[in-house]
């Protein structure tokens, strides 16, 4: 029994360790993971070249709409306001927005999926008639209509662009589960008296990582650009704070004879949603039990 | 696999390659209609009901008023034939003959005493502009007599106000019980140049032009107007390089340069008497104090709004009244950009922390919206804007939603046809977004309209424009120039002071 | 289906019901009487219990009535059923593009895994979900309709002027299903099933396009389906480029008039829509999957 014991605790030490053993073979992964680590740390180190009030906000007009150069690597914007700053800045806003309401929606969702397609019966019923209602309301709208009743912030933004993507992650999350709910190795985990708890977390989720990675990676992208959507509509982050959305909506009076307004949020945009897609991928291979050697 | 992904692809490109060309060739085979594209729908063909410039200029076409007005608001008779003014107090018109509404019923002084009432009684800018008639007389079947209080020179100005339109007594009042549409009236109960067509709620309206329109020498010169709601500047401007549309009404200055060297499309100028100004509401409780009010006039740099808002195509303006309005001048009270004098009033005043709440409703006024709470930012005022549609500015500023509102205005030259729907209290709810009640102000209005000496009245306007560039109410931006945007070849574009107007004389030839 | 219906409409009217705004003061004007509001309000219902309200409302729904717009004065569902087939017929073609384009190449990402082909799709669906929908039309626009003059830039009626908005909002979505069907893909190419497949001498054409592609699309079209929404929403944007008079135009227009009866009757019908195709998904699912169809038959016990 003791040994037995001992024999468990390390040997779970090294499930982690060998999926990031695996995960830092892959190249293209620690690639992602490195650019987004890099956008992370650079809007976290932002103020140690810039001046968030007099760089990012406070407006120049007689260097407006500059095309790229020297002093201003991505130009300038329509109030003269360096681009390069501003879009690390925008960072902050919008990779908040991004994550914070796609964990919102993949905690929630995910459990809610996890013990519909688990359990099956009156319960899922119950869950699915639930999620079908949010999910029937597209997100956006959801998310139109909550801001023009509440004020807009952040926070807000970021909990009702999460509120339409619950639905979504309880679906794919319960369908992966039904697809697997019956297959032997669950089926023989259960036999040996594993409790449903650790079936559902060890057996049945960790072999359906696989989509709920991928779309987890390419909601926070969405929701980033759902952003810019709202600013279009006159209902996004309140000016001056910079956010990607608001500068590429910003920018579609100029789009004709200044494209470089779009390219640096629509590149950094790019970049942040590959990142996460690749580390999505990077993860579900690593984790994948059937590429274990 | 690659290869069929490759066969889809090239098949897609076919498909679209063989869609073969849209563009028509306009000059040499014109087949009468004309597109115009402009930035929002009709909203209601009531003209008494209807404030906003694209439902008026639409309007404007199906409908005659009595008078008219050119490029400098000049006025001309229409539906009048002729006008006499018999006293001081007395104004007699005699109607043409033989015009008639689209259903056949002749056009009769009753139609146009029952309007002329709704006018005064029914609409805001008929309250101010009819506020001296004290009777409408009806003499015969098209003759007609008003009576005013005080000596009213600007009666035909005020006739010339979309407000003053003249439709079927019968078919307006249908409408109003609710028996038919608006839509009905314009199709029956009016008698311009054009007859109103097909609708396609907040996509299109088609006007068909009028075939018994009583002066065959003013008819529309073209067969179909075709008004297209495009909300996007930039598709608006592509339309009218492209040819799918003749005229832009509504043209975005941000994409003005490449505009310009386009060889297929032209730009109309004009000088303006249109106002980009800021209204402050001045019984909101954060701006109730003059000395705030003059604080954030003076701590806006103009320049760069205009630079920022209009692309720089203007002037910058620092008064409340545009520079063509009797009694106004440059700039009386000397509010050129000051921060340190911005300061100093807001000490003066004990404001700290202030945080004001503004609304605006088009692009450029967003874009301005963001100087002005930069240049604020600076004073430490901390300004939030929410976009809102333009046709509830009035009721959101009338119930004190905002402390201020970003919006321009045209401006007739006589401030007897203004002052009272601004700036006075009988305006309070409808344009006055300012709230702005002045004794002052008041009796020299009183006063200014029951002279006949020019010099005095004069002399009046002029006080009235010191007292509201000291108040500030308004805060004047700068003074627009209008531009329009046609394709290359179309012929009688008119722009004048206020707007593109009358569309009836777009051709090609 | 009926439930689920009725909880969207409580959810939408419950947070539309918080919209600031007195709709009273904006039909009547600032000339009226505190007398006049008072009876206006009542005449409209909105002195009565939220629940009342509600309740009237559905019960209004049943007979095709969306309630008077506070700003034309007339019934809601006249401007809404004018913009309603103009926004089905985007996003249906919309979807159609996305469909048509994202399946094969998710498979062919799929099937030359990690190779060069298989980075740019990815890259190329990437660029789809990261540029702006306003900022890809109007690029498309330039290009179709002010450089080479081949199709319309707004909508003007004709089919034509459907295709570029249709390119657009499906780009839009090409990244979501291309990425899902690739690594759906990639899971059941290495599962047991096509091992033994090919083990047994199925061609290796059969054995990926035959029997991995008919359990790798499930998810693909659960996705798409999942997306219809997000299609709609996004709308929004591209019918304001396009100038397409349709739901998603009409009820940022609304919003903007604060005129809450529309807008509540375009997110009731949108949702109404949305809640029929997930429908349509499930019992897809159903059709294509033999194991599901077992359990829909069996009763949904496991």
């Amino acid at each position: 029994m003791n040994a037995a014991n001992t024999r468990k605790i390390p040997k779970k030490k090294s499930q982690a360790y060998e999926i990031w053993r695996r995960f830092k073979k892959n190249k293209t992964a620690m690639a992602a993971l490195i650019v987004l680590s890099l956008i992370i740390l650079s809007t976290l180190c932002a103020d140690f070249i810039w001046d968030y009030q007099k760089d990012a906000c406070s407006i120049n007009i007689k260097n407006r709409l500059q095309h790229p150069s020297w002093e201003h690597p991505l130009g300038t914007d329509e109030l003269g306001r360096d681009m390069l700053c501003r879009l690390v800045y925008g960072a902050r806003a919008s990779l908040t927005v991004g994550i914070l309401g796609t964990s919102f929606a993949l905690l929630v969702g995910g459990t809610l999926g996890a013990i519909g397609g688990y359990y099956g019966g009156k319960l899922d019923n119950l869950i699915m008639r639930c999620t079908d209602v949010l999910l029937a309301i597209p997100g956006l709208l959801l998310c139109i209509a909550i801001m023009s009743a509440f004020k807009s912030n952040v926070f807000y933004i970021s909990l009702s662009l999460g509120i339409s993507y619950i639905s979504k992650f309880t679906r794919i999350v319960r369908s992966s589960i039904l697809s697997v709910r019956d297959q032997e190795y669950v089926e023989a985990a259960r036999a040996i008296g594993a409790s449903d708890f650790s079936i559902i977390t060890k057996h049945v989720l960790m072999n359906c990582m696989a989509p709920i990675f991928v779309q987890y990676a390419l909601a926070i992208g969405s929701r980033i650009l759902s952003v810019s959507t709202l600013s279009y509509i006159g209902m996004g982050i309140q000016a001056p704070t910079p956010d990607w959305g608001n500068m590429l909506s910003g920018a579609r009076a100029f789009i004709r004879g200044n494209t470089y307004l779009v390219m640096g949020p629509g590149v950094a945009l790019l970049l942040t949603i590959s990142s996460f897609n690749l580390i999505g991928d990077g993860l579900r291979d690593a984790m994948d039990p059937r590429l274990k050697k | 696999m690659k290869k069929n992904a490759l066969r889809i692809l090239a098949a897609t490109l076919v498909l679209v390659m063989m869609l073969g060309l849209t563009v028509s060739a306009h000059a040499a085979d014109w087949d009468g209609k004309i597109t115009i594209v402009q930035s929002s729908d009709i909203i209601n063909w009531d003209p008494c009901a209807s404030t906003d410039t694209n439902t008026k200029n639409c309007l404007k076409n199906i409908v005659l008023r009595c008078f008219e007005t050119d490029d400098y608001f000049n006025v001309f008779p229409v539906l009048v034939n002729t006008f006499e003014q018999e006293d001081n107090l007395t104004w007699k018109f005699t109607l043409h003959e033989g015009v008639k509404f689209f259903d056949g019923t002749p056009v009769t002084t009753d139609d146009v005493i029952f309007c002329l009432t709704r006018a005064k009684e029914g609409s805001s800018s008929g309250k101010t502009l009819l506020k001296p008639v004290t009777q409408f007389e009806k003499v015969d079947d098209l003759t007609f007599r008003i009576h005013t209080a005080t000596p009213y020179g600007s009666m035909t100005t005020a006739l010339s106000n979309t407000t003053a339109t003249i439709l079927s007594k019968a078919w307006v009042e249908k409408a109003e019980a609710g028996e038919c549409t608006w839509d009905d009236v314009m199709r029956n109960g009016a008698c311009g140049r054009y007859i109103l067509g097909e609708r396609s709620i907040g996509n299109s309206v088609t006007l068909v032009k009028n075939p018994n329109y009583f002066n065959p020498a003013d008819a529309a010169q073209n067969e179909e107007l075709t008004f297209r709601i495009i909300p996007e500047g930039t598709t608006r401007t592509i339309m009218v390089q492209t040819g799918e549309a003749d005229v832009n009404v509504n043209l975005d200055t941000a994409s003005m340069q490449e505009v310009l060297e386009d060889p297929n499309v032209e730009i109309l100028q004009h000088e303006s008497s249109t106002i980009y100004y800021i209204a402050l509401n001045c019984e909101s409780p954060n701006l109730s104090n003059k000395l705030v009010r003059q604080a954030i006039a003076y701590a806006i740099n103009r320049e760069d709004c205009l630079e920022v808002g209009y692309n720089g195509y203007g002037q910058v303006w620092e008064n409340v009244w545009a520079p063509t309005v009797y009694g106004s001048s440059d700039n009386p009270s000397g509010y050129t950009y000051n921060p340190e004098k911005a300061m100093e009033l807001l000490a003066q005043a004990g404001v700290s922390n202030l945080t004001l709440k503004a609304c605006v409703k088009t692009d450029a006024e967003e874009r301005i919206a963001q100087v002005v709470q930069a240049y604020l930012a600076m004073v430490g005022i901390n300004l939030e804007y929410t976009r809102i549609d333009n046709t509830i500015l009035t009721e959101v500023m009338g119930a004190g939603e905002y402390d201020m509102c970003f919006d321009y205005t045209a401006f007739y030259n006589d401030p007897e046809l203004f002052v009272g729907r601004q700036f006075q209290a009988s305006g309070i709810g409808a344009k006055n977004y300012a709230h702005f009640d002045n004794e002052k102000v008041n009796e020299l209005m009183v006063k200014a309209t029951s002279t006949l000496d020019e010099a005095e009245r004069m002399a009046c306007y002029t006080e009235i424009n010191k007292i509201l560039c000291d108040e500030c109410p308004w805060i004047g931006m700068f003074n627009s120039n209008l531009y329009a945007l046609q394709h290359k070849g179309v012929k009688g574009v008119n722009v004048n002071v206020e707007t593109t107007y009358y569309y009836h004389t777009i051709r090609y030839e | 289906m009926i439930p689920v219906v009725i909880a969207v409409i409580f959810l939408v009217y419950g947070i539309m019901h918080m919209t600031p705004g007195d709709p009273v003061a904006v039909m009547l004007g600032a000339d009226a009487t505190p007398e006049l509001i008072q009876e206006t309000r009542e005449a409209l219902g909105i002195t009565d219990p939220f629940l009342v309200q509600f309740a009237n409302y559905v019960k209004n729904l049943f007979t095709g009535h969306f309630g008077t717009s506070w700003y034309t004065g007339r019934d809601v569902s006249e401007r809404l059923f004018a913009a309603i087939p103009y926004t089905i017929k985007l996003s249906l073609l919309a979807m159609l593009v996305a469909l048509v384009l994202s399946i094969p190449m998710g498979v062919l990402a799929a099937v030359k895994h990690n190779s060069l082909g298989d980075y740019t799709i990815s890259i190329f669906a990437m660029i789809g979900v990261s540029a702006p929908t306003f900022w890809v039309g109007t690029m498309l626009m330039l290009l179709c309709s002010l450089g080479w003059g081949i199709l319309p830039s707004a909508y003007d009626g004709t089919w034509k002027s459907y295709v570029l908005p249709t390119i657009t909002q499906g780009f839009n979505m090409l990244a979501s299903v291309t990425r899902t069907q690739r690594s759906s893909m990639l899971e059941v190419l290495s599962a047991d099933y096509i091992r033994t497949a090919r083990a047994k001498g199925v061609s290796n054409f059969s054995a990926t396009y035959k029997h991995a592609l008919r359990n790798a699309i499930i998810p693909s079209i659960t996705v798409a389906g999942l997306n219809f929404g997000t299609l709609i929403g996004g709308a929004v944007a591209i019918e304001t480029v396009f100038a397409i008079p349709g739901v998603g135009r009409l009820m940022i227009d609304s919003i903007k008039l604060h005129d809450t009866p529309t807008v509540i009757g375009c997110m009731v019908f949108v949702s109404v829509m949305v809640s029929v195709i997930n429908l349509l998904v499930d019992l897809l699912y159903a059709l294509i999957d033999p194991r599901i169809k077992a359990q829909y038959l069996k009763g949904g016990k496991k």
